[in-house]
């Protein structure tokens, strides 16, 4: 859970008084209350393993269903505890540090690494714990027991025109209805149409394979990944958008094999030289008569010729 | 009326004997140092001719000075928008071969050379690199070169002379020329002033003498171009510019500048007059026909009882006011009216101002083509001198011949005066026309004698005590420094000395 800080850094900045005039007690006040109430969630919140998994969990994760990450349901039966707080805590450390369980789950779901979740501490990941333990019981074991199978790229039938909504978003030429940058700033996709995607991100080209239908609409309503988590967090992507996006990103992933990178290498080198012989050109005529050579060369010119 | 006090020059051409002792002073005592070897803050010229650095006064070529604009000036070259536009690479500036590239000879060669069957040389080498040179040019290669076809051809003064004027004044028995010493005109409206990018070129208001802060500059060379005399001039070593300081330190004591006082000839005279800053923009944008009268009236009289007394109200000692009653250069310049600016078309206002020459009388060649010697007078009229009145014209009056002739008559009137009262072969007849005619009485004839032939050391320089202590007070609490001043310097200067 983390603790709201920017409760306490309102009380700050209107707690700061004019020089020469008194903080007044309501300010004191106001400061104390925010502060508690910025701890006031922590306490009361820290053993609802329910909430904390809809919030940091359910995105890529179900129990009882396989999604962008692997079904949960059971999870607490087949690993050891430890293992699982480890785990949870930052999957990426213990795929590095060679864990062989670890590095299979991550290979197995085509290397996207699981986020890390530093803010939950030893009570949080018991009470996490402990709900899915709890819902696994209920959920029904007999879907997706075949944990070696790929995300499913099946898609429904998006019509042509969801793909070019999708692609409008994606490219920036629409705007997000509440506002969030257009996909394009961060993201790269190979088609015809997008024209030099971000490299900030992951290439979303083959995102559908990857995470399929049902992952490319989770993740773009509600981000796991604690960059884009952030910058979406006051302006997130609507449930309509987020299925354009995922119908733009189907067909870029259908048509990825007859796409051609729009990387604009080639494009910029040639604008480029372009227009350094256009400034040459110019220099060239705006500074005509400059003084190019020594005034004196004529004379110098002369004597060695009568030489 | 906005009263300040100016130290100005006269520099008399007829007495300047070319022997380039103030130059030789000058870089002495300034700019012996590294970076500063090329540099002549005084330089004695040949005129006609090039000049130092190679055609100055080009300004198509330059892009110095101020142009008209309207109302007002602008400059040439530099400014806010074009300065912008060349500061990182400035296209009119003179590069080191337009002025010339200094040189010394290996001496010890001549003493370490191993024995031969040669004479030991010593070689040229560069000051600049250090490298053996082979030597293409110096500040001076023009010297004494009246008639040369790489120099005296090349004067940038004989665009407005016809091709038979010039083709006149290189035929060999012609061929003239005079001698052009310049220092920095310490200008009422310098270029290099306005065109500094840092602020950091100056006008001290005592004095006016123009100087550049070495620790605010930083060397765009705007000051270079602008300058229309090319006196302003960048120390590669340093990477500042420097200028001729009129020898400020030797003038708060009340000596001459080390090239006044050298002066072989005594053609230089220094002097403060008092100006009107008010009308400086007045004067630098008036039409060109009108720029000398212009500038000759910014002058004011310092005995008009009501310029002195506005001129105290703006805080002039009095000393440096009854220094300016004694001025020479007020006599020459306003009272008697023989001096003039040079090139007063670029419109900064230079404070030197030169008494052109008058040339010997001439010789021709007659019908029989015998060549005569003699002339019908023992000096034939000013009409007939060897140089086109159009090319001294050129020089100091923007054009306008009548001027110039003017000057040179007065000048013939005082030798004709000063030949009958020593001689007396004149007839009085021939006395009287020549006064006469330049409305000159034999009071000023006398007074002209006297400041050009037999004037003391006290009358040619006539320095107003600095009055460093107002100065100082402006800056200091000068109490809190009491007992700490004295010799050395506040700052350690970083270059060469």
């Amino acid at each position: 859970m983390k603790p709201k800080i920017c409760h306490f850094d309102t009380g700050m900045t209107r707690s700061l008084p004019y020089k020469g005039q008194k903080t007044p007690k309501s300010f004191l006040y106001l400061f104390l209350f925010s502060f508690w109430f910025s701890h006031f969630p922590l306490l009361s919140f820290a053993q609802d393993g329910k909430k904390i998994f809809e919030q940091d969990c359910a995105t890529c994760h179900r129990i009882g269903q396989k999604l962008i990450g692997p079904d949960l349901a059971g999870v607490t039966e087949k690993r050891s505890e430890d293992w699982l707080k480890k785990f949870i805590k930052s999957s990426q450390q213990l795929v590095k540090s060679g864990d062989p369980e670890a590095v299979a789950i991550f290979e197995e779901f085509n290397q996207i690494p699981m986020p890390d979740n530093p803010h939950l501490d030893n009570a949080d990941l018991d009470a996490l714990l402990s709900y899915i333990a709890g819902a696994s019981g209920t959920a029904s074991m007999d879907q997706s027991d075949d944990p070696g199978a790929p995300v499913t790229v099946e898609a429904p039938e998006y019509s042509r025109n969801d793909v070019l909504m999708g692609k409008a978003l994606f490219t920036g030429q629409d705007r997000l209805y509440n506002g969030g940058q257009s996909c394009i700033s961060c993201h790269n996709a190979n088609h015809e149409e997008v024209f030099g995607g971000g490299l900030l991100a992951r290439d979303l080209t083959h995102a559908f394979e990857r995470v399929g239908d049902a992952g490319i609409k989770s993740i773009t309503v509600s981000p796991p990944f604690p960059l884009m988590a952030e910058a979406y967090r006051k302006r997130p992507v609507t449930e309509k958008e987020a299925e354009f996006l995922a119908a733009f990103l189907h067909s870029v992933y259908l048509e990825a094999d007859i796409q051609k990178a729009q990387t604009g290498d080639k494009v910029f080198y040639q604008y480029g030289l372009i227009g350094l012989l256009v400034i040459l050109l110019l220099v060239g005529v705006i500074w005509k008569n400059r003084k190019s050579l020594s005034v004196k060369s004529e004379i110098f010119e002369r004597q060695l010729k009568s030489v | 009326m906005n009263i300040r006090s100016q130290i100005s020059m006269v520099f008399h051409l007829d007495k300047c004997i070319g022997c380039h002792t103030c130059s030789i002073a000058c870089k002495n005592i300034w700019t012996d140092r590294k970076g500063a070897e090329y540099m002549w803050w005084n330089n004695v010229e040949t005129k006609p001719g090039t000049g130092y650095p190679t055609k100055w006064e080009d300004q198509d070529i330059y892009k110095g000075g101020w142009e008209k604009n309207g109302n007002s000036v602008s400059l040439k070259g530099a400014g806010k928008l074009r300065g912008l536009k060349n500061i990182f690479h400035n296209p009119h500036l003179p590069v080191l071969e337009d002025y010339y590239e200094p040189w010394t000879y290996k001496y010890e060669d001549l003493f370490n050379a191993p024995e031969g069957d040669d004479q030991p040389t010593a070689r040229p080498v560069s000051l600049v690199t250090g490298e053996p040179i082979d030597i293409q040019s110096g500040p001076n290669w023009d010297d004494d070169l009246g008639g040369s076809p790489d120099y005296a051809r090349n004067d940038v003064n004989f665009k407005e002379l016809s091709d038979a004027e010039q083709e006149s004044l290189f035929q060999l028995e012609r061929m003239t020329f005079h001698y052009l010493p310049r220092i920095c005109n310490h200008c009422l409206n310098p270029a290099c002033v306005g065109s500094c990018p840092s602020g950091a070129i100056y006008k001290r208001g005592e004095d006016g003498v123009v100087l550049i802060n070495q620790e605010r500059c930083r060397a765009w060379r705007m000051c270079v171009t602008a300058c229309p005399y090319k006196k302003s001039y960048y120390n590669w070593s340093t990477g500042k510019s420097e200028k001729c300081i009129l020898c400020y330190p030797r003038l708060e004591s009340g000596q001459a500048p080390a090239c006044m006082h050298s002066c072989v000839g005594r053609i230089r005279y220094l002097g403060v007059m008092l100006y009107d800053a008010d009308r400086i923009q007045n004067v630098a944008s008036c039409d060109e026909d009108e720029l000398v009268d212009a500038q000759l009236d910014i002058y004011l009289d310092p005995f008009d009882p009501d310029v002195v007394r506005k001129a105290k109200e703006n805080g002039l000692a009095d000393s440096t006011i009854k220094a300016a009653q004694q001025s020479p250069v007020y006599k020459f310049v306003k009272k008697w009216k023989i001096a003039l600016p040079l090139h007063p078309e670029y419109r900064t206002i230079p404070n030197l101002f030169y008494v052109p020459p008058m040339l010997p009388a001439m010789a021709s060649v007659d019908a029989d083509g015998i060549y005569d010697s003699t002339t019908e007078s023992l000096w034939a009229g000013i009409e007939k001198s060897r140089l086109p009145m159009k090319y001294l014209a050129s020089l100091f009056t923007a054009g306008n011949v009548e001027k110039v002739q003017h000057v040179l008559k007065k000048l013939l009137g005082v030798k004709i005066y000063r030949r009958d009262v020593t001689v007396g072969d004149l007839s009085e007849q021939e006395v009287h026309r020549a006064l006469s005619d330049v409305k000159m009485d034999t009071e000023e004839a006398e007074a002209i004698f006297r400041l050009t032939s037999l004037a003391t050391f006290e009358e040619r320089f006539v320095i107003p005590p600095a009055h460093r202590e107002e100065s100082i007070e402006m800056i200091e609490a000068t109490a809190d420094t009491k007992g700490d001043s004295g010799f050395g310097f506040k700052f350690k200067p970083a270059r060469g000395l």
